[in-house]
């Protein structure tokens, strides 16, 4: 029995070592923190992942969960840990690059939650909380639109993402939640087959902060004289 | 080819002084063993435990001292400390209500122990599954971590002759479940 538990314990330390976990835990290490997924996606992923798991099993279900989410969060864990003794924090530079891999992944959603979580500047900061909000809705009406890899990125997101780069060490949270506003408002971020209804992107939505809402006050000006 | 105890020595070194790199390296070493370890003693969240175990390790490096195959030993160790502490909590929280639905869907294990690439550790794990904890304890220390019987008496707190027993049962049950899975 001894010679049979030996086999087996040495076919078991095999199967970890070569396991697809090591690779996962270096690219871990490797990139830092990695975006944080809120409660909503991780769910999502974890679904996709069990189906595709079920679909079609054995190696095909490895490799797809190599690059899935639902390890992720075994990686998030690791962030965490190395993060907590100042490993791996590759700073806001490192955030965008995470948010732009998840925008060309056809996560765009996911990736304005990272850049919500991850580069907004400070909440004391003027327009902070306003950023935060409409990058929040923006990456709401694309998970709703259920925007696939193939319709690729929703307009605006780009605008965005430019944004963000060239600012981003001086981030004005008004100029960011107008950006993200303009995504979410964009109707023509729907899948193809919609026609676009919302207002065109060189008009401001809702009225301009410094105009009181109620009828129009007549302008007083000089009295028109009649023949 | 195994790392050269030089090797383990100055990685372990520049992983205590916060080097990345050498981070990296020591997770690769341990990262298949702590999970394989978690998935055959039946963790509902072999990654979660996983991220809490590194996190410890992370925490702790500094104290440990030794070679290659004391850090996966002491990985281990870790690691059965942190599943412990969720299953305590597992138990907490536990609710004796099942959804006629789930009933329906396949083991929840298999689907994320696949998706692991666990396979194997899977397969064990049912046979595990039908030990004591602890004799699946002992069996599992031995087969991820490869402590000896005083190591894991000592990692367990348990007397040397009591662990003793316990894989000696362990074994003697896993014959039986190995000769006849039914």
């Amino acid at each position: 029995m001894q010679d049979e538990f030996d086999r087996i314990a040495a076919e078991l330390r095999s199967e970890a070592d070569g396991t697809v976990f090591a690779d996962l835990t270096e690219a871990a290490v490797a990139r830092g923190s990695r975006p944080r997924l809120t409660g909503r996606f991780r769910r999502r992923a974890a679904t996709t992942t069990a189906a595709f798991v079920l679909a079609f099993g054995g190696l095909g279900g490895v490799a797809y969960a190599a690059n899935g989410a639902a390890p992720g969060d075994f990686l998030f864990g690791l962030d965490r840990a190395l993060e907590a003794v100042g490993i791996g924090n590759g700073g806001s530079a490192e955030r965008l690059a995470e948010v732009h891999a998840l925008v060309e992944a056809g996560n765009a959603g996911q990736g304005l939650e990272h850049a919500t979580d991850s580069l907004l500047p400070a909440p004391e900061l003027a327009g902070s909380d306003e950023a935060r909000d409409a990058l929040l809705a923006a990456a709401e009406r694309i998970a709703q639109l259920s925007l696939g890899e193939a319709a690729g990125p929703p307009e605006g997101v780009a605008d965005l993402l430019t944004y963000l780069s060239e600012n981003l060490d001086d981030l004005d949270g008004q100029a960011v939640a107008e950006l993200a506003k303009a995504i979410a408002g964009n109707e023509s971020a729907g899948p193809p087959e919609e026609v676009p209804v919302g207002p065109p992107e060189d008009v401001p939505v809702g009225p301009p902060e410094d105009v009181p809402p109620g009828p129009p006050i007549p302008t007083p000006g000089p009295p028109v004289s009649t023949p | 080819m195994p790392p050269s105890d030089e090797d383990f020595a100055a990685r372990l070194a520049a992983a205590k002084a916060g080097d990345e790199l050498a981070w990296r390296w020591l997770f690769r070493l341990a990262s298949g063993r702590v999970v394989g370890f978690l998935v055959v003693r039946g963790a509902a969240d072999p990654e979660g435990v996983a991220g809490d175990t590194f996190l410890d390790m992370v925490r702790s490096i500094r104290r440990f001292d030794g070679g290659e195959r004391e850090f996966v030993a002491w990985s281990l160790t870790i690691a059965h400390r942190r599943l412990v502490d969720a299953r305590r909590a597992a138990s907490r929280r536990r609710e004796i209500v099942t959804d006629p639905a789930d009933l329906e869907q396949p083991d929840r294990h298999d689907v994320e122990e696949a998706a692991l690439g666990m396979v194997g550790a899977a397969r064990v794990r049912r046979l595990l599954d039908r030990l004591t904890i602890d004799q699946a304890d002992v069996l599992a220390l031995r087969i991820y971590g490869d402590l000896t019987l005083p190591e894991i008496a000592d990692r367990l707190s348990k007397p040397l002759t009591a662990v003793t027993s316990l894989q000696h049962r362990g074994l003697e049950a896993l014959r039986r479940l190995l000769a006849d899975p039914e």
